[in-house]
């Protein structure tokens, strides 16, 4: 069973609040990285929401982006692992990482035009209570090695092994990432393009519809819908 | 060149020796609250291993099984031993067991027991022995060469990130 995994953005939903960034480091076990390693550019998180202001006559209006890992069809990241750390999942269509055969040179980071990649620089702690929070299905990366957005593949995989058991394909909005799910507006939209049927499907047709930094050629699954001009916009 | 003293031989054979003397150990029995005997429950009784392991076949993790279910077949049988009164106690005092666990994956191994169990691999292929142990014993190490060659064997994925999520 193949897939085609996406993800669309509506930058006319988006508020900018977050949620979707707090989600992602409780799903995926993502350390904090704190105040002052932030400062030296090694902060953690896996999505950011990148602010842009406009200026809009007497107004700045201030734009929002998330930004996940693309989960690019042709990756600059992946054809720069020396060790095949990060490489394409035929299965699912995803940038995989598999953490444990990374040796950390970074260079994926370097080549990844937008910056998505983050690097463990510290062993993580999770001081009692808190390694109780910790997401079981996934695991806790250790120092020295790159990480990045997945797409929740432990969700995935879950609804994959639901699936295949129960003797049937994935239901469209049966698998969502923390993100997609936590988004109050519900400006992230995910799913299977290879469905004909799904959400995604019919939103990849909208004529809002644009790619970070297209140029590239990196073919980008996550794409995204255009903030519209009007009353109240 | 000169040949080596019969103290350095003694010496070495006994670091030889205590090596392999350390691995078996490792596969020795670990001491559990309560002696549990999979013998008398799989071998002689013939109890089907997912009887008490209840979530194998339904989630990653095959599952320990709660006081209730020990007591759901000892309320009657052999409530006299002093291994069974003790699981009375536990019952009683409404304190679950707390067994020491024996199997153990690393963390970066994403290992579902259910896609396993329902591709109809026997409990026996990872766990050989068990069924034939006073206790609980694990007698296979888990290599990755060795998963590998079962997935290999079975057309299955051997794609990275299949088990290291
Ligand atoms: S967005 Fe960056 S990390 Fe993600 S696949 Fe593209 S190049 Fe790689």
């Amino acid at each position: 069973m193949k897939h085609k995994w996406a993800m669309a953005i509506d930058m006319d939903r988006c508020t900018g609040c977050g949620a979707c960034v707090v989600a992602c480091v409780a799903e995926n076990n993502t350390p904090t990285a704190g105040e002052e390693e932030a400062g030296k550019g090694r902060l953690m998180q896996w999505l950011r929401v990148s602010r842009f202001w406009k200026k809009e006559g007497e107004e700045t209006r201030a734009i929002f982006v998330p930004t996940p890992c693309m989960h690019c069809e042709k990756a600059p990241c992946e054809i720069v692992c020396p060790v095949y750390a990060t490489y394409h999942d035929e299965d699912d269509h995803l940038n995989a990482m598999v953490y444990n055969r990374c040796i950390g040179t970074r260079y994926c980071a370097n080549n990844c035009p937008y910056s998505v990649r983050v690097f463990n620089w510290w062993p993580a702690k999770w001081e009692k209570p808190l390694d109780e929070q910790l997401n079981p299905d996934l695991s806790v990366r250790s120092r020295g090695v790159m990480e990045k957005c997945t797409y929740c593949i432990q969700r995935i995989r879950r609804g994959k092994e639901t699936a295949i058991k129960e003797g049937r394909k994935i239901r469209d909005g049966e698998v969502m990432p923390a993100c997609a799910q936590t988004c109050p507006p519900g400006a992230i939209i995910f799913g299977d393009l290879l469905d004909p049927e799904s959400e995604i499907s019919r939103t990849v047709k909208d004529t809002r519809l644009f790619k970070l930094m297209e140029h590239l050629g990196t073919e980008p699954s996550t794409v995204y819908l255009k903030k519209q001009k009007g009353p109240g916009r | 060149m000169q040949r080596p003293s019969p103290q350095a031989v003694i010496a070495a054979s006994l670091f030889a020796f205590a090596l392999i003397a350390a691995s078996v150990a490792s596969f020795a029995e670990t001491p559990q609250p309560v002696a549990y005997s999979h013998r008398i429950h799989v071998t002689d009784n013939k109890i089907d291993c997912r009887f008490c392991h209840s979530s194998a076949n339904k989630s990653a993790s095959a599952r320990i099984p709660p006081v209730e279910k020990c007591m759901s077949c000892h309320r009657v049988i052999a409530t006299d031993r002093p291994e069974i009164k003790k699981i009375a106690q536990y019952w009683r005092e409404k304190k679950p067991i707390y067994w020491n666990r024996v199997t153990e994956l690393p963390d970066y191994v994403y290992f579902p027991h259910m896609r396993m169990v329902n591709a109809g691999v026997p409990c026996l292929t990872c766990h050989p022995g068990m069924d034939r142990a006073d206790g609980a014993v694990q007698k296979r190490e888990f290599t990755m060469g060795w998963c590998m060659d079962c997935h290999k064997k079975r057309g299955v994925s051997i794609d990275c990130w299949t088990c290291h999520i």
